[in-house]
C-alpha cells in the first residue's frame, strides 16, 4: 500500500503567495525576451547596443544587465594603435569592450599611456553593430573613451 | 521550538539549505577575488571615462564596496539564524550583486549575473520563510530554482544561434587555437588543425543543443532530476572549458542543490507515504 502511494503520490503543489508569483514572473519576463531574441530585430539592436555600451540611456543598459547572455553572438575587435601587432584581432565570448573596460586587457593595452584604437563588430543572424572606440590619454593619467559608429557618427 | 522561535528563526533543514545556496554564492564571487584585488590597482592607476557610465558607476570605491558587501553579507549569512538578520543580509547581497552588474569595472563578468540572481532567490526565500512550512518553502523555492537556472541556461544557448557557433568558428577562435587548458591542450597535441576544426565544430553544436535542451528539460523533468542534471550540466560546462567558469557557474549549482533538499522534505508534505505516529 505504501509502495502503490509512493508511485502514485507527488508532491502537491503549494498555493502560490504573491512573493512568489512576483518571481515567477519576472523569470518568465526574461525567459520570454530571449526567446524572442532570435525573432526580433529591436531585441536583437537592444542587445548589440548594450554589448557595445550604447543603449540609448544608461537605464535602459542597466536593466537588461541581469539577462544572462554568456557567450552570445560573434564578437570581433581589432586593434589599430601603437602597440598594435599584426595579428590583434580576434574572437570574444561576450561583451567586445571588456577589452578596454575590464583590468586584465586595461592594464596591456593602456599601460603606456599612448591613444588606442579599438574597433568591436557583433552579429546576430541579420543584425550586426560596429563601433569605433578612441581612448586618449588624459592629463591626470586616465584616458577618455570616445565611441563612434563605423561611419564615424557619435552614438 | 516555540511558535514564538519559529517566527523568528529558521528551521535546521531550511537554513541548511539558505547556507549551501547562500555558501555556493560565496565561494563563486571570491573564485577569482584575487584578480579583482589586482583589477581595482589597474582601475586606480589608469581610470577609464566612459561618459555612457555615470560616475559613481565609475567611482572604484563603489565597485570595492559591493563586492565587499556581497562577500560580508553572504559570510554573516553563515553565522545567524534570526530571519530579520537574514532578510537584511540577502538585500544587502541582492543590491551588491546588481551592483556589480553594472559597475564599469565588472559588468562584463556574468560571475555577478549568476550571484545576482542566486541572491535575488535568497531574499525570495527569507521572505517567505515566515509564512510557509519548510516543506511548502523547500517545494516552492526549488520550481523556482529550477526555472531560473533553465532561464540562464537559455541566455546562455539562444545566444549561439548563429551561423558562426553552428560551425564552431568562434568556439575554435576563443579556445581550440590556443587556450591553455588541459582538453584543448590535450586536443592540440593529438589532432590537426582540420581535425581540431572539425572537432570545435562538434562541441560548439554539442553546447547549443546541451544549453537549449536543459532549458526544457528543467522546465520539465521532476524537480530532484532537473536538480540533478544541472548540477551535472554546469560542472561539465566549467570542466571542459575553462576552470574560471567555476565562478559563474558555482552560484547555479548552489539554486541547483535546493531541488535535491527538496525531496528529502518531500515526506512532509506526503503524510501516506511515511506516515507520522499519532
Amino acid at each position: 500500500m505504501a509502495r502503490s502511494n509512493r508511485l502514485s503520490s507527488r508532491p502537491e503543489s503549494p498555493p502560490l503567495d504573491l512573493a512568489t508569483k512576483a518571481m515567477i514572473a519576472v523569470v518568465l519576463g526574461v525567459t520570454a525576451w530571449l526567446m524572442a531574441l532570435p525573432l526580433s530585430s529591436s531585441i536583437q539592436q537592444a542587445t548589440l547596443a548594450r554589448f557595445h555600451l550604447r543603449s540609448s540611456n544608461f537605464l535602459c543598459w542597466a536593466m537588461q544587465q541581469p539577462i544572462p547572455a554568456m557567450y552570445s553572438f560573434e564578437n570581433r575587435y581589432w586593434l589599430n594603435g601603437p602597440q598594435a601587432t599584426a595579428e590583434e584581432s580576434s574572437l570574444v565570448n561576450h561583451f567586445p569592450l571588456r577589452f578596454l573596460t575590464f583590468g586584465d586587457t586595461r592594464y596591456r593595452l593602456l599601460h603606456q599611456h599612448q591613444p588606442l584604437d579599438l574597433v568591436v563588430r557583433s552579429r546576430y543572424r541579420n543584425q550586426q553593430l560596429t563601433t569605433v572606440c578612441r581612448a586618449t590619454p588624459e592629463p591626470g593619467g586616465g584616458f577618455r573613451l570616445t565611441k563612434t559608429n563605423a561611419s564615424g557618427e557619435t552614438p | 521550538m516555540s511558535q514564538r522561535e519559529n517566527a523568528t528563526v529558521l528551521s535546521s533543514q531550511a537554513i541548511a539549505v539558505y547556507r549551501t545556496v547562500v555558501g555556493c554564492m560565496l565561494l563563486a564571487v571570491l573564485w577569482k577575488a584575487a584578480h579583482f584585488w589586482t583589477f581595482l590597482k589597474v582601475y586606480a592607476q589608469l581610470p577609464l571615462q566612459d561618459d555612457f557610465f555615470p560616475a559613481w558607476d565609475r567611482a572604484n570605491f563603489v565597485l570595492a564596496f559591493a563586492y565587499l558587501a556581497v562577500v560580508s553579507a553572504s559570510l554573516l549569512t553563515m553565522l545567524t539564524r534570526q530571519r530579520y538578520q537574514l532578510r537584511a543580509l540577502a538585500s544587502i547581497s541582492c543590491g551588491g550583486a546588481f551592483l556589480l552588474c553594472i559597475h564599469q569595472g565588472s559588468y562584463n563578468d556574468a560571475t555577478f549575473v549568476t550571484a545576482f540572481w542566486n541572491s535575488l532567490w535568497c531574499a525570495w526565500f527569507i521572505h517567505r520563510c515566515a509564512a510557509d512550512s519548510t516543506a511548502e518553502l523547500l517545494s516552492k523555492g526549488a520550481y523556482l530554482a529550477n526555472i531560473i537556472l533553465a532561464m540562464i541556461l537559455l541566455g546562455g544557448g539562444i545566444g549561439k544561434w548563429t551561423a558562426e557557433y553552428w560551425s564552431g568558428a568562434v568556439l575554435y577562435e576563443i579556445y581550440f587555437q590556443d587556450r591553455d587548458f588541459w582538453i584543448f591542450n590535450w586536443l592540440r597535441a593529438w589532432f590537426a588543425e582540420p581535425e581540431l576544426r572539425s572537432i570545435a565544430c562538434w562541441y560548439s553544436r554539442l553546447v547549443i543543443v546541451m544549453e537549449t535542451s536543459c532549458f526544457a528539460a528543467l522546465w520539465l523533468l521532476p524537480r530532484h532530476y532537473a536538480g540533478m542534471l544541472a548540477i551535472v550540466v554546469f560542472t561539465a560546462i566549467a570542466c571542459l572549458s575553462n576552470f574560471y567558469l567555476f565562478s559563474v557557474v558555482l552560484s547555479a549549482i548552489g539554486l541547483a542543490t535546493v531541488s535535491l533538499h527538496a525531496v528529502v522534505s518531500g515526506s512532509d508534505i506526503l503524510p501516506a507515504v511515511n506516515p507520522q505516529p499519532a
